[in-house]
């Protein structure tokens, strides 16, 4: 623990650019931009909320990180090297409760898939799920199958698999936003946990405002049109209350921002073009 | 209480149409045209103990096993490789389309003309029945698996063949069981079909054989049993399906 608070300063010393979007514009169909020149950089170790309405092209946006889709302009990068598909470096945790698990493998056969198909010998490949089916506190579960499990437990296996498969970056898709709101708060625990264990770097789709302040160390906005709208910085303590005043500050200004793009993406077919460089409305970016 | 009614009422729905089959045939109808349901199971009971009716389900059923096992593992085969190839797809789509058109029964004067009249023909008949049955099956199987789970696999590390052999065919396997227990359903009635013509025995050919000599109490022996023999072993394999599979039988297909 207190090394990878260590590891974790000296990278935000230091910080290294472990996945890079570099002027991505996707587009479905002719006239269609889902995403507009979109530049982020993720720094190892740090948690990202991605925060925006829906139909904004949040999850577009991680389709394209993990790489089941190609953007049709701009490089996505991981160690500065472009990816080609999907990839061990990339694992992605999904909204999809039901389907996301392999239902004819139990909880330890699903975390141990990974491992498996990366040629490690069984009993290495058990080993290692049964640790990171611990850390995520279903080792007692781990002859199930997907269907005898809750849906927070289904979500729990899905990390401890993206874990097990030892990827650089969790991408998560709304990973607790079909579970109910005791459930959510239990995860959302976890997931800070397993955060600060490991020192994974994290990117992490959300719709919930609450949630990408409860959770991440950046929240950057997506607007209507597929642009990014904000960057903060969250210089909050790792464990957080919503009734700290710089939360609520954070939260008042977030709010604002959203708002704005949740009205732009009311009237159907008024979604133009934003001119270049008009995009951060929000206050000057927090970094 | 709700139990008990319901047993009732399952015996009922079956002693109820025999009663009356009986009373018919007895008063209205002519009874060696239709014999009444008595007589058909004295009948059935004079086969079972001389033996000659076991024989005749014992030949019927092997027809039915050697050919659904044959067709289907060529079916599956196939079509498991055209879900996988797009080239194989295209290669056997059309054969495909035409077979699935043409009823089986259109083909055993060909398949006698062709393998003579005997055993190879109407186990012909029935491997080529299985085999078009089950290839689109399993090929739409395979297709049909949720994408999610592929994505997954692939974010997980694993390659082209390893997402085949570990997530697309243990995911398309609840599918082709539910292909194989209808093949196998049809397999039963194309078995009959090929036994009336040129067979020495099975029961198709205990009902053709019994034409010859206006024994329509044989002839519905031989109906009947086939209708039971139809019934047990879908049982059997829904059974099975249930008891073994527990994992592909919950929650597998929601998206």
């Amino acid at each position: 623990m207190g090394s990878d608070r260590e590891l974790k300063q000296s990278s935000t010393a230091t910080p290294w650019r472990v996945l890079r979007v570099a002027s991505v514009w996707k587009q479905f169909g002719p006239a269609s931009w889902v995403l507009r020149d979109v530049t982020l950089d993720f720094h190892a170790g740090s948690f990202t909320c991605i925060l925006g309405p829906s139909g904004s092209g949040k999850t577009t946006l991680l389709n394209l990180l993990a790489g089941f889709d190609a953007p049709t302009r701009g490089v996505i990068a991981v160690d500065d090297v472009p990816i080609k598909g999907a990839s061990r470096d990339r694992a992605v945790i999904f909204q999809d409760v039901s389907n996301a698990l392999f239902p004819w493998l139990t909880s330890v056969e699903n975390v141990e898939f990974g491992p498996r198909m990366q040629g490690l010998p069984r009993r290495v490949s058990r080993e290692r799920a049964l640790a990171h089916l611990a850390l995520v506190g279903l080792d007692k579960d781990c002859e199930k199958f997907p269907y005898q499990l809750s849906g927070g437990m289904k979500q729990r296996v899905q990390i401890a698999r993206a874990l097990a498969a030892e990827p650089r970056i969790l991408l998560m898709d709304e990973p607790f936003a079909a579970l109910d709101a005791i459930t959510r708060r239990d995860l959302q625990e976890e997931i800070i946990q397993v955060w600060t264990k490991t020192g994974k770097t994290i990117v992490f789709i959300t719709h919930d405002l609450v949630e990408a302040l409860l959770l991440g160390t950046r929240v950057v906005v997506v607007g209507a049109d597929g642009s990014i709208r904000g960057d903060f910085a969250v210089t909050l303590p790792t464990v957080r209350n919503p009734a700290d005043p710089e939360f609520m500050r954070l939260y008042a200004g977030l709010e604002c921002i959203l708002e704005a793009e949740v009205r732009r993406a009311k009237p159907a077919g008024g979604v133009e073009e934003p001119a270049r460089g008009h995009r951060s409305i929000a206050s000057p970016e927090v970094t | 209480m709700a139990c008990w009614h319901r047993w009732v009422r399952g015996v009922g729905a079956v002693l109820l149409p025999l009663a009356i089959w009986e009373l018919v045939s007895r008063t209205v109808l002519n009874a060696v045209l239709i014999p009444p349901p008595t007589v058909v199971s004295l009948a059935a009971w004079e086969m079972l103990q001389s033996g000659e009716l076991f024989v005749h389900i014992m030949v019927s059923l092997r027809r039915i096993f050697v050919g659904f096992a044959l067709g289907s593992t060529v079916g599956i085969a196939i079509g498991v490789l055209a879900a996988w190839n797009r080239l194989v797809w295209d290669l056997v789509r059309p054969l495909v389309a035409v077979c699935s058109a043409v009823p089986p029964v259109a083909l055993i004067p060909l398949a006698m003309t062709w393998f003579g009249i005997d055993e190879t023909a109407r186990l012909f008949l029935i491997t080529y029945l299985a085999a078009v049955l089950m290839l689109p099956n399993a090929m739409s199987g395979v297709r049909n698996i949720a994408p999610i789970r592929i994505r997954a696999a692939r974010s997980l590390g694993a390659r082209s063949k390893q997402i085949y052999l570990s997530v697309m065919l243990p995911d398309a396997f609840p599918f082709i069981l539910t292909g194989l227990r209808v093949t196998l359903g049809f397999c039963f009635m194309v078995v009959v079909a090929a036994e009336m013509i040129g067979a020495n025995s099975g029961v198709g050919y205990v009902i053709m054989q019994s034409r010859h000599y206006a024994m329509t109490t044989k002839m519905f022996v031989g109906i009947l049993l086939l209708g039971l023999m139809g019934i047990a072993f879908d049982a059997l394999f829904r059974r099975l399906l249930a008891t073994s599979l527990p994992r592909f039988a919950v929650e597998k297909r929601t998206s």
